[in-house]
C-alpha cells in the first residue's frame, strides 16, 4: 500500500466518520495489523474509546479482525481494509445506479444498508416500521419515511412485502450479499486457518511425510478457499423457495434474462441471513458504464444503448470477484443472445436510422468475415436483409422460437416488427465487432440470431493504455507518446534505435526520455559491456513496464484525491461561520428568511465549489478504478 | 535521472559517427545540467475543469447526500479542541450555540441498534452491549433488551441537483446555474428539515428521546473520563452561561457576526 493511499485513506475517513475513527484507522494503515493495547497506546486515546471506535470500524467493514487462539490467551488483531475504505467514495454512485434501474425504494434501502454496514434482514425489515409479521402498530414509525418521500414526490414503501421484494430482487442480482464469518477476517487468516484444519486431518504424518503432502495439502487449502465464495456465487444464495400456499395464488415474477425455471419460482428471505453492499457487482457496473461511454463516442449513441443492454445481461450471468489484481470474472464467459438484448431494449430507439444504410453495412459484412473466423450464416443474411431468400430463414428462425409451427409467410404484424428490431439490433452488434477494438466478439454457436460475448479483461487493458497515453500526451507532448508506444512495441531499446525508429535526432528526445524516466512511466536497465562498469561502456536499455508505471500513476491520483479533499475542508475552514449558521436548526429551511443576501450568494459558491472539487474527485476516481480495480 | 540517460546517449552517438578501435575517451556530456536556483513559482497553464455533466451533478448530489446523512447519524464524532487551544472569542458556547447547533459527538453512540455480534471480537462485546460485562446473565438480558432496539432508517433524498430535471436538456448555462443551485439547495434543506419534523413527531419519538437522553448522559461522561483536571475551563464558562443570560443578546445580534 503506498503511502499516498495511506493518507487519502485517512482523510476520506475522517471526513465521512469523524477525527476519532480516522485517527484509529491512520495508526493502522500505518503501524499494520495490531493488537487492540497497541492501537491504544499508539492513538493516545483512552481504551474504551477505542474499543467503540473499533466498533463502529468493524461494523462499516473498514476494519477486519482475527483472533489468534494461541494456547488458551487469545489475542486479537485488528488489520485495515483500506480498499472498502475507498469505496466509500462510491456511494453516491452506488445509490443513483440502484434509483434508475430500481426506483426509490430499492435506493433507499440500499442507501441505508450502505450507512448500516451490514444488517440482519429481520431486523431491517423490522427497522422499517413493520415487522414481517405486520402487527398492527407497524405504519406507525414508518411515518418518517412516507413524509419525506412525499416531499420529494415519489411513493413510499408501505408494507414489509414490497420491501423483502426489493431485497429480494437486490439479492438475486448480487447487488446485495449475504456476509459470513469469514468475511470479517482477513483472507490469509482464513487461508491459515483452513490450512491449519488440513494438515491437522491428515493425522499420523511425520514431518518427513509432511513436506511431500505439502502440495495435497496446498491444493486443498485453494479448494476451500474457493468453496467459500462460490456458494455465494449461487444465484438464490441465502432465499428459500416461498411456497404457495402463503401467497394464495403464484404469481410469476416478470423477470428478464436467462432461460432456468427456477426464474418463475418465488424466492423469500431467510430472515437470519445478514447482508451488505456488494461493492465488486458495482465496480463491474461503472466498468461497463465506462465501456459504454467509449462505444458512445467511438461509434454512436444508438450503438452504445444497444451495447449498454447486453453488458446488462453479461452482468446478471457472471459474478465478479474482487482480487488483488482488480476484478476477476468467475466461471466460463456468458454468451449473450441478440434475443435477449431485443427482449429487453426499449422500443422507442430509433435502431434503423442511426447507421448510414448501403455500402458501409454491406463493406462491413464482407468485412467481418475476417474478423469473426467465418461459419456465420445468420451474419451475412442480417448484412443484406432486403432478400427474400433472407426473409424466408429468418422467418424460420422466428417461428422456431415462438410456437414451432410451419407458418413461414403468416406472421403477424408485431411478429414482423420484432424480426425487423432484431435484425436492426444485430447490426448496431456487428458494428461493435467490426470496430478494432473488438467490443463484442461472435459467439459460434446455434443461437438464434447470433450470441456474443465480451472480453472485458481485453477491453479494460486497452482503456488502459489509451488513458495511459492520453495521461502522457498531456503532460509530456506528442513526442513523449510516441516514444512510449515505440517502446512498448518493441521492447526494451537503447536510445540510438529509439531515436532511428521514432525517425527523430537523439538530442531531440533525450529530454522526453528523461522526463518520462523521471516520472516513472519508463525505466532504464543498464547492461555493462565490460566488467568496470563504466558509464560510458555501458548500454543503457529503456523499457516500459505496465505494472510500475501503474503504481506510479496511482500514486499521483491518490495524492491529488487527498489534495482535493484537503482544499475541500480549507474551503470550509474558511466558511466556518456562514455554514455554521445555515446548519443551525431554526436556520435550516428558512434561509431565504434569515439569511442575508450576502450569506445566501457565499452558500451557495460555497455548494458550487465543493461541487467543482467534488466532481473532480469523482473523475479521478475513474482513473483510478481503470487502473487498479477493472 | 534525465543526466544519466543523456550521458549513455552520448556514447552511443560518438560510436556511430567514428569507426572501431580506439581507447575510450571521455566525451563531452551534451546535455549542460543547470544546477542553478529554479524559478519559485514557474509560468504554469492552469488547467480548467469541464463542467460537469448532469449524471455527474447527481453522483455529487447523492454523495453529498450520503455524508450528510452519516454525520447526522451515530457514528460520526468531532473531537473537541484541545483544553486552552479555544480561540476565547469564538469558541465560547453560548446559548444560540447549544439550543440551535446540532450537538457535536465526541464518541460514537453505539447502543442504538441491534448487532450481529458474531461478526465482532470477543473482546468488543462488552463495548456494544453492556450486557455482556462480565457477571451479567446473559440470554435473559438480550432478549429483553433486543425489542427495544432498532436499526436507524434514513428515507433517501432524490432530490435532482439541476431543478429536477433528468437529462441535461436544459443548458448548463453559469447565469441560471446559482439560480439552480440555490434551488436545490433550498430544496435539500428543505427535505432535511421534513425528517427532521417526522423524526418528532412519529411513534418513535419516545424511544428517540430516550436516546437523546441517553446520549447526553454519555457526553456528560466523557467529559469526567477525558478530563479530569482540576481545572474545566468549559465548566466555568457554562456556568457563566446559566447565570447570565447570553441568549437574547446573541439570538438578537447574532447576524452582525457573520457580515
Amino acid at each position: 500500500m503506498q503511502q499516498n493511499a495511506v493518507e487519502l485513506c485517512t482523510i476520506l475517513v475522517r471526513d465521512t466518520y469523524g477525527e476519532l475513527s480516522s485517527r484509529v484507522v491512520a495508526i493502522l494503515l500505518e503501524y499494520g495489523r495490531s493488537a487492540l493495547h497497541t492501537i491504544v497506546r499508539r492513538v493516545k486515546i483512552p481504551e474504551k474509546i477505542v474499543k467503540q471506535t473499533l466498533v463502529v470500524l468493524i461494523q462499516q467493514h473498514l476494519v477486519l479482525h482475527y483472533t489468534h487462539d494461541d494456547g488458551g490467551r487469545d489475542t486479537t488483531y485488528y488489520q485495515c481494509n483500506w480498499l472498502q475504505i475507498y469505496e466509500l467514495l462510491h456511494s453516491g454512485r452506488i445509490v443513483r445506479t440502484i434509483e434508475e434501474r430500481f426506483g426509490t425504494d430499492a435506493a433507499s434501502i440500499v442507501s441505508n444498508f450502505l450507512l448500516l454496514g451490514h444488517a440482519k434482514v429481520s431486523d431491517f425489515i423490522a427497522a422499517y416500521g413493520i415487522s414481517t409479521k405486520a402487527k398492527p402498530n407497524g405504519t406507525l414509525p414508518n411515518e418518517s419515511t412516507i413524509s419525506a418521500s412525499e416531499a420529494t414526490g415519489t411513493a413510499p414503501i408501505t408494507s414489509a412485502v414490497q420491501i423483502s421484494k426489493h431485497i429480494v430482487t437486490l439479492m438475486q442480482e448480487k447487488f446485495l450479499i449475504p456476509v459470513q464469518l469469514h468475511h470479517m477476517h482477513p483472507t490469509i487468516d482464513t487461508e491459515n486457518a483452513i490450512r491449519q484444519k488440513v494438515t491437522n486431518e491428515q493425522t499420523g504424518i511425520t514431518a518427513a511425510m509432511q513436506t511431500k503432502m505439502k502440495k495435497a495439502i496446498d491444493e486443498k487449502v485453494a479448494e476451500r478457499m474457493e468453496s467459500l465464495s462460490t456458494e455465494l456465487d449461487n444465484r438464490n444464495f441465502g432465499l428459500k423457495r416461498k411456497s404457495d400456499q402463503q401467497e394464495g395464488r403464484p404469481r410469476k415474477r416478470t423477470k428478464i434474462s436467462s432461460a432456468q425455471g427456477s426464474e418463475e419460482e418465488e424466492w423469500e428471505i431467510d430472515g437470519t441471513i445478514v447482508l451488505r453492499v456488494n461493492n465488486a457487482k458495482f465496480l463491474a457496473i461503472f466498468r461497463n458504464e465506462e465501456l459504454v461511454r467509449w462505444v458512445e463516442s467511438r461509434i454512436g449513441k444508438v450503438t452504445s444503448i444497444v451495447y449498454a443492454e447486453l453488458l446488462r445481461h453479461m452482468e446478471n450471468k457472471t459474478t465478479d470477484h474482487r482480487t488483488e489484481n482488480g476484478l476477476v470474472e468467475v466461471g466460463k464467459k456468458p454468451v449473450v443472445s441478440t434475443l435477449d438484448v431485443g427482449n429487453t431494449l426499449s422500443k422507442d430507439i430509433d435502431l434503423v436510422n442511426s447507421i448510414a444504410s448501403g455500402l458501409p453495412v454491406t463493406n462491413g459484412g464482407s468485412h467481418k468475415r475476417h474478423m469473426v473466423n467465418g461459419g456465420s450464416d445468420h451474419f451475412d443474411e442480417a448484412e443484406d436483409s432486403e432478400g427474400d431468400s433472407d426473409d424466408y430463414d429468418l422467418d424460420a428462425d422466428v417461428e422456431e422460437a415462438d410456437t414451432g409451427v410451419n407458418g413461414k409467410h403468416e406472421l403477424s404484424s408485431a411478429a414482423q416488427e420484432k424480426k425487423e428490431q432484431l435484425q436492426n439490433i444485430r447490426k448496431h452488434l456487428a458494428l461493435l465487432a467490426e470496430d478494432s477494438n473488438r467490443f463484442v466478439t461472435k459467439h459460434d454457436g446455434s443461437m438464434q440470431y447470433g450470441g456474443w460475448t465480451v472480453d472485458t479483461e481485453r477491453l479494460c487493458k486497452l482503456l488502459r493504455t489509451r488513458e495511459l497515453e492520453q495521461i502522457i500526451e498531456e503532460r509530456f507532448g506528442g513526442i513523449a507518446t510516441r516514444l512510449v508506444r515505440i517502446i512498448k512495441d518493441r521492447g526494451k531499446m537503447d536510445e540510438k534505435g529509439l531515436a532511428d525508429t521514432a525517425l527523430l535526432r537523439q538530442k531531440d528526445i533525450r529530454a522526453h526520455l528523461g522526463a518520462l524516466h523521471e516520472r516513472g512511466f519508463i525505466h532504464i536497465q543498464e547492461v555493462p559491456k565490460t566488467a568496470e562498469r563504466l558509464p560510458a561502456r555501458t548500454f543503457y536499455f529503456f523499457y516500459f513496464d505496465e505494472k510500475m508505471s501503474k503504481m506510479a500513476m496511482l500514486n499521483d491520483f491518490y495524492k491529488s484525491m487527498s489534495r482535493i479533499m484537503q482544499r475541500i475542508d480549507h474551503e470550509r475552514e474558511v466558511n466556518t461561520m456562514l455554514l455554521s449558521k445555515a446548519e443551525r436548526t431554526d436556520v435550516k429551511g428558512h434561509e431565504e428568511e434569515l439569511l442575508t443576501k450576502k450569506e445566501l450568494a457565499d452558500l451557495a459558491k460555497w455548494k458550487r465549489a465543493e461541487e467543482k472539487l467534488v466532481g473532480q474527485l469523482m473523475r479521478i476516481d475513474r482513473q483510478v478504478m481503470m487502473f487498479r480495480d477493472w | 535521472m534525465a543526466f544519466r540517460g543523456g550521458r549513455g546517449g552520448g556514447f552511443r552517438g560518438g560510436r556511430g559517427g567514428s569507426s572501431n578501435g580506439g581507447p575510450l575517451m571521455p566525451r563531452e556530456f551534451d546535455v549542460k545540467p543547470d544546477f542553478g536556483p529554479t524559478e519559485q513559482f514557474p509560468d504554469y497553464t492552469i488547467p480548467f475543469q469541464d463542467p460537469l455533466t448532469p449524471t455527474e451533478r447527481i453522483h455529487i448530489a447523492r454523495f453529498r447526500d450520503h455524508r450528510e446523512k452519516i454525520h447526522s447519524g451515530p457514528l460520526y464524532t468531532v473531537l473537541g479542541k484541545r483544553k486552552g487551544l479555544e480561540n476565547p472569542f469564538e469558541d465560547v458556547v453560548t446559548y444560540s450555540a447549544k439550543k440551535y447547533h446540532r450537538q457535536k459527538r465526541k464518541v460514537p453512540k453505539l447502543d442504538s441498534r441491534p448487532y450481529v455480534l458474531e461478526f465482532f471480537p470477543v473482546e468488543l462485546w462488552e463495548t456494544m452491549d453492556s450486557s455482556y460485562a462480565p457477571g451479567t446473565d446473559r440470554s435473559v438480558v438480550i432478549n429483553g433488551k433486543r425489542e427495544k432496539k432498532r436499526l436507524l432508517i434514513s428515507s433517501l433524498n432524490t432530490a435532482l441537483p439541476n431543478g429536477g430535471l433528468h437529462n441535461g436538456d436544459q443548458s448548463d448555462g453559469s447565469d441560471d446555474d446559482e439560480e439552480k443551485e440555490k434551488k436545490s439547495v433550498l430544496a435539500k434543506l428543505m427535505s432535511h428539515k421534513d425528517e427532521d419534523d417526522d423524526g418528532l413527531s412519529d411513534g418513535n419519538a419516545e424511544a428517540e428521546e430516550d436516546d437523546e437522553a441517553e446520549d447526553e448522559g454519555e457526553e456528560e461522561d466523557d467529559y469526567q473520563d477525558d478530563e479530569d483536571g482540576d481545572y474545566n475551563a468549559e465548566q466555568y464558562f457554562d456556568d457563566g452561561d446559566g447565570d447570565v443570560d447570553y441568549g437574547d443578546d446573541d439570538g438578537g445580534g447574532g447576524g452582525a457576526w457573520y457580515d
